[in-house]
């Protein structure tokens, strides 16, 4: 869009939000009784949302009389969202009331995922899993133990938790998420994530969607409508026509892995016209090294380098991109120009999306982040910085030894380069003779969310390999009814967190905090733990680790317990106050001054604010040397790569992906399924509760072109079978001219189901009661009806009669043998639905998914050297050097 | 002070806080809503588009729905916003028929009428409204549309209203937004949408310029109960016009005809009330009337018309009520029409000009239906009932909303088999309340099958 003013907001008599003066004294007028004036008597406590990662402000408005929670607003003194959210924030009330959720710790009845469970108590809870975790550890059983994040929603607790028991044992689900794109931004600039500067951009480079998903949305979605406004093109690159790519002045659709070679062939644009920052690559890049590796044994001087890179990238000409991505060329040079007048200011920023979906998906991201280099737009205003300038990670009083094993769960030999951990293979490395003693399942639903979900069904159900599951959820899902142990943990006002996120050119940290605590101790009431004030029982995992590393090492003999010391009160066990009291009045920069200024301590000053603003404006923090790579230049050529198996991808360049055209058989009907794209109002599996967002999003048709619904013979109505490799889906279509022919494309978060025994139930309205067949390697899943009577809701009638259909059981696992990405995309046949096939029919061949399994293992190249891995790459829960040698 | 409601669309992602934020904050019924984002998508690939519009009440400068809602539940303020005072809510759902934007719903739970009041309960402690204060993008704006040089800088936006053309004079505006996000009928709805059922989509319009991808669910408020009233009332006008005039030496029997026309009224009204999502409420018609509105008119003569009946059932019946009696009975039968005129939503409706002379004929059809059971029926009423409803099905109206429903109506086999037996009936007369039953239930149905937002 050209340069645009909007309107002022609010009139002068008007604020969108109660100041903080007056959170404790809040008086409004109930909605509902209007026009009758009948007040409420409110305290606002400010947390933060759960939701997504984005953590931003949320203001709890609690009801004075009854001391319930009405409703949550934004939190205007947060730097990141700025007192605005998006529709998943407020719909945080129907969460915390779901007449579902789980109140207190429950034990399993009979045998997994038989659907019984009783209510124990917390104190059964610490004292078996305290001696349980205890005995792995003295037995020296330290890759055992194992915490599974899905939703962080923290930042380095639970690192900090594992490391301090000597384990390695924190596995996530990064490896389905943005494995791709961090090593991708780690090889060229030695930070993980970007962090552009949206609102001051000169041009915007999107390969996400950032104005409905990503991993910031709501705040980047402030930032990029406002560097729009200020005349900042946006271009979007995604084959399907998202709402983002809508408001885009450039839409690219590209075919799926062909980013690479567009990007490359900007690349090659901008070299061969001269329209590069050559001072930003001659002071800031590994331009000689570079050099060296391309001519071996030249001068180094700078115009040979620019020489060589220019031949480097002479096949990448628009042609090529035009051919490969199927994008009209003139768009291409289009937003080359655009890309190129971003010169200083180019703000680009993949988090998933074709990273992701695509075998090499790593080489786009840094393909990106090349572009973002060129342009000399690393760290400047309107440019793209990184994460860990604007991000601010307080440290904790107690900083514990890094463990000295090291897990093959985790980080199996194959892959040396993988980012976080190779979840999506757990269930293929854990054997009997590997196994897994103790699993935390926190917030997570790999059954249903992750690839080869049936694999997972098969390991959570074996008691040898999978010895005492653990399953930490404020719901039910797929995965917790494999479990031994249900333990619900609070949402956004129910526990304490610190987060920080690079959503601008500044750092802010966020406090989540317990509501119904905070106001218990305004008030004078006594208590000890969270759970005592919480709905039901629910807990905080903070709090419980605190407690349970005591159970673990009760006499501090294995040196945990000193991690979880009173630093005020020596030797005594530390509460969550004392925790967060020293990281306030230690480790934040500016905190203590704050806070005194108004007579707060800052502990105090945050459980008022919630948020604060450690830096602001954070530019031009580049300096040679001042980077996290091996040279401490921006590496252009990256060693690494060399070292450990993968010379040719040594330089940026374009990885064919497994779903290219060149590798599918088009004529033969073969085509893309792009899946698991998000929504604006869901997020992942877990807000199938919040009934607000449910009613605006509770179906997933596959999304097809006209030309691909012709030539298939199918219309709106029809249903079609989706045949991924290992199994097949049944839906329907929607048919649109927002995708690219070829490629047809399903929604994530939908397409739950439960089984008749399971008594407790995800939500009614959002689940579909299946049967299940297994026959030897055949899983067959099949609706026995869809939502029924028994979905109720007191905000109403629940009005829709079909909940989606489950597609990511389907898939096989993909992992990327660089970065240990599940690469989403499939390769499919879609078809008419055949005799006998019923909307919702899901089919999984077992054996077919351990073929591919197998099939792609062996594209990996396993080091050979004496370290499992490079040291100076990232790694969660990083352990001792020693444990880094094979 | 005016207040309103500027959508900036240019700045709106579409995301849907707005949406909840309502949700939340009005405690909005699931199945509809105050506020909501209607998406469209235009073009073929790779030209095509996709846009959003935030949809709700306008506040209108001349609204409909205060028009005609019977007991004041709904007014407009000094500062421009349209209120609703549930407390007088009697859930008769006239407003929904009378609001062309879909603005109104019924809460299902309360049985009472809900809509955008501008959060005025927020305005009066100097807070935003819900959607304006979560919206991540600013989009929505509060205005004061009094303020030196807003209608002037609005009208340098390109701001535009929906449907000005219905002379609601709305109070919301809208700058950026795609033109055929505010025009339902360049919108196909019956489409699959992207991410949402709408589980009975309004039919789809000629020309598909543009197809929805994200839409609410639709109501239809009235019903068989409204079609049964029609039908019943045109029977207690038919018994009455056959009561006045059975002094007139005729073979007719006014105590019979009085005692019809009582029963017909009784049960007319009985099927109002029943209609209503508050009937313990229907009352508050006659003591807290809003006089302009028709149902309360209605009312009124519905009242004279039991009367009047009664004095005839119990042999009052004189020659010189006959005037009296022929005008409340025409009145009864065609008052129905200037309620259908206050239905501004409605264009099958609200722009039939011939609807008072049809519900007069239909009143004299009933008459002769009644009558034939005493023995006198006239073939002359029949015929003329049936030359009328040939005549309406050949009218061609003239708003884009009444044709389409016009259309739909006429092509339904509900409305010929309907024309069948009132072409029967000139034979044989009874068989005209079966055409009464078919006809006013289509027309009743056709008129809020056009899509509306």
């Amino acid at each position: 869009m050209s340069t645009f003013e909007p309107m002022k907001f609010l009139p002068d008599m008007l604020t969108a939000a109660p100041p903080p003066e007056q959170w404790d004294n809040w008086v409004e007028l109930d909605a509902k009784a209007w026009p009758r004036r009948v007040r409420h008597e409110m305290r606002l406590v400010p947390t933060i949302c759960f939701n997504c990662e984005s953590a931003c402000g949320l203001l709890g408005y609690v009801d004075k009389q009854t001391g319930k929670i009405r409703r949550f607003e934004g939190n205007q003194v947060h730097p990141g969202s700025r007192g605005r959210v998006c529709a998943k924030g407020p719909a945080t009330l129907n969460q915390i009331e779901d007449p579902d959720r789980i109140l207190y710790p429950l034990k399993r009845v009979g045998p997994r995922g038989s659907g019984e469970w009783e209510r124990i108590g917390w104190e059964e809870v610490l004292s078996t899993l305290g001696a349980r975790i205890g005995k792995a550890i003295t037995e020296d059983r330290r890759t055992e133990v194992m915490y599974h994040v899905g939703r962080p929603g923290h930042d380095g607790t639970m690192e900090r938790i594992l490391q301090s028991w000597g384990v390695d044992g924190h596995n996530s689900h990064t490896n389905v998420c943005s494995s791709s794109a961090r090593v991708g931004y780690t090889m060229m600039v030695g930070a993980d994530r970007p962090s552009a500067d949206f609102a001051h951009a000169k041009t915007i480079l999107l390969m996400s969607a950032q104005l409905e998903s990503g991993h910031y949305f709501n705040p980047h979605a402030q930032r990029i409508l406002e560097g729009m406004s200020a005349g900042a093109p946006l271009i979007v690159m995604d084959p399907r026509l998202s709402n983002t790519a809508a408001k885009a002045d450039i839409w690219l659709p590209t075919w799926p892995g062909s980013e690479a070679t567009v990007l490359l062939a900007i690349v090659r644009e901008l070299l061969e016209t001269g329209r590069f920052d050559r001072e930003f690559l001659k002071q800031q890049t590994n331009w000689k090294a570079t050099l060296d590796h391309l001519r071996p044994g030249v001068k180094p001087d700078f115009e040979t380098f620019l020489e060589a890179l220019k031949n480097q990238y002479a096949d990448f000409t628009f042609e090529r991109a035009a051919e490969e991505s199927r994008v009209d060329i003139a768009k291409l040079r289009e937003a080359a120009d655009k890309i190129a007048a971003g010169l200083g200011g180019l703000s680009g920023h993949v988090w998933r999306g074709p990273a992701t979906g695509n075998l090499g998906g790593w080489q786009i991201a840094r393909a990106l982040e090349f572009l973002v280099v060129l342009t000399g737009s690393v760290g400047t205003k309107g440019g793209t910085s990184l994460n860990s300038w604007n991000k601010f990670k307080p440290a904790t009083y107690a900083t514990p030894e890094p463990q000295t094993v090291w897990s093959d769960l985790l980080y199996p030999p194959e892959y040396p380069l993988c980012f976080h951990e190779m979840s999506i293979l757990l269930p293929y490395l854990a054997t009997k003779e590997r196994r897994i003693d103790t699993y935390f399942s926190r917030v997570f639903n790999p059954v249903w969310t992750y690839p080869d979900g049936t694999a997972w069904m098969e390991l959570l159900a074996d008691e040898e390999r999978m010895g005492f599951h653990v399953a930490l959820t404020p719901t039910w899902n797929e995965t917790a009814r494999f479990a031994d142990y249900v333990l619900p943990m609070g949402l956004a006002p129910e526990r304490h967190d610190i987060m920080s996120q690079e959503t601008h050119a500044g750092s802010w940290i966020g406090f989540r905090q317990p509501i119904a605590r905070v106001l218990a101790e305004r008030d004078g009431k006594p208590f000890e733990f969270t759970y005592e004030v919480n709905p039901g029982e629910v807990w905080e995992e903070e709090e419980f680790f605190f407690e349970l590393s005591w159970r673990i090492d009760p006499d501090g003999k294995l040196g945990i317990r000193k991690n979880f010391e009173s630093p005020y009160r020596a030797g005594e066990k530390i509460t969550i106050d004392e925790h967060y009291r020293w990281v306030f009045e230690n480790s934040v920069p500016g905190l203590p001054e704050a806070a005194e200024a108004e007579g707060l301590t800052p502990l105090a000053y945050m459980r008022r604010y919630g948020a604060f603003e450690v830096t602001k404006d954070v530019y031009d923090k580049v300096k040679p040397g001042g980077f996290k790579t091996p040279s401490g230049m921006v590496e252009i050529y990256s060693k690494t790569m060399e070292e450990w198996g993968w010379p040719e991808e040594s330089m940026p360049g374009s990885i064919q992906s497994h779903v290219a055209h060149a590798r599918l058989d088009e004529g033969a009907g073969e085509m893309v399924l792009l899946p698991t794209f998000r929504l604006a109002m869901l997020i992942h599996s877990r807000s199938a509760n919040a009934e607000w967002l449910y009613e605006i999003a509770h179906k997933n048709p596959l999304w097809m072109h006209p030309s691909d619904a012709d030539r298939i013979g199918v219309a709106e109505n029809d249903l079609v079978r989706v045949e991924t490799a290992i199994g097949h889906f049944v839906l329907r279509p929607f048919v649109t001219e927002g995708l690219l022919p070829g490629i047809v494309a399903c929604s994530h978060h939908l397409g739950r189901w439960h089984q008749k025994q399971d008594a407790n139930q995800i939500s009614r309205w959002a689940s579909a009661p299946v049967e299940l067949t297994v026959d030897g390697d055949q899983w067959r899943f099949r609706r026995d009806g869809d939502i029924g009577p028994d979905a109720t809701s007191e905000r109403g009638g629940i009005w829709w009669k079909e909940s989606g259909v489950h597609q990511n059981i389907t898939f096989p696992v993909h992992p990327d043998p660089v970065s240990g990405m599940q690469c989403w995309h499939q390769k499919v046949t879609v078809r008419a639905a055949q005799a006998g096939d019923a909307f919702g029919d899901i089919a999984v061949d077992r054996a077919k998914a351990r073929a591919v399994y197998e099939e792609w293992l062996a594209l990996t190249r396993p080091p050979t050297g004496k370290l499992r891995r490079p040291l100076w790459i990232p790694r969660h829960v990083k352990p001792a050097e020693s444990a880094y040698q094979r | 002070m005016r207040w309103g409601f500027v959508l900036e669309q240019e700045s709106c992602i579409g995301c849907h806080a707005c949406t909840v934020g309502c949700k939340a904050e009005n405690d909005v019924v699931l199945g509809s809503f105050r506020t909501w984002v209607k998406w469209i998508e235009t073009g073929d690939f790779p030209e095509a588009q996709r846009h959003a519009a935030v949809l709700r009440c306008n506040h209108c400068e001349d609204a409909p729905c205060i028009e005609i809602c019977p007991t004041i539940a709904l007014h407009k303020r000094a500062d421009g916003i349209v209120d609703l005072d549930a407390d007088r809510c009697i859930g008769c759902a006239s407003c929904l028929q009378a609001c062309p934007y879909d603005a109104i719903h019924i809460d299902t739970r309360s049985g009472t009428a809900a809509k955008c009041h501008f959060c005025a309960h927020r305005l009066e402690v100097g807070l935003a409204p819900a959607c304006v204060s979560v919206c991540p993008e600013e989009a929505i704006k509060v205005v004061d549309l009094d303020a030196p040089g807003m209608r002037e800088e609005l009208g340098r936006r390109g701001a535009r209203v929906r449907k000005p053309e219905r002379g609601t004079r709305p109070q919301t505006f809208y700058t950026g937004a795609h033109p055929f996000t505010l025009d339902p009928m360049a919108v196909d709805g019956t489409r699959t949408l992207s991410h949402a059922e709408v589980p009975d989509p309004m039919p789809a319009v000629g020309t598909k310029l543009a197809r929805a991808v994200y839409d609410i669910p639709k109501a239809r408020p009235w019903g068989n109960h409204i079609a049964a009233y029609m039908v019943t009332k045109a029977l207690a006008a038919g018994a009455l016009i056959v009561a006045s005039i059975a002094p007139f030496g005729t073979g007719l029997d006014a105590v019979v005809a009085g005692w019809a026309s009582l029963v017909f009224t009784v049960l007319t009204v009985l099927l109002l009330i029943g209609d209503l999502h508050q009937p313990s409420r229907f009352f508050y018609l006659l003591i807290m009337p809003n006089t302009k509105s028709w149902l309360v008119r209605g009312g009124w003569v519905l009242t004279a018309h039991a009367a009047l009946s009664a004095v005839y059932a119990f042999g009052f019946g004189h020659k010189l009520l006959v005037l009296p009696s022929l005008g409340v009975a025409l009145m009864t039968s065609i008052y129905t029409a200037f309620l259908f005129r206050q239905a501004r939503g409605r264009e099958l409706w609200c722009e039939d000009a011939w609807l008072p002379l049809v519900l007069g004929v239909q009143a004299a059809a009933a008459a002769s239906a009644v009558g034939w059971f005493m023995g006198e029926s006239s073939v002359v009423f029949m015929i003329a009932y049936f030359g009328v409803m040939l005549a309406n099905m050949w009218s061609e109206p003239r708003t884009d909303g009444a044709k389409q429903a016009h259309h739909a109506m006429a092509a339904h086999p509900a409305f010929k088999l309907g024309l069948l037996f009132a072409f029967l009936a000139i034979i044989f007369p009874p068989l005209v309340i079966v055409a009464f039953a078919l006809i006013d239930w289509i027309y009743v149905k056709a008129g809020q099958e056009v899509a509306l937002s």
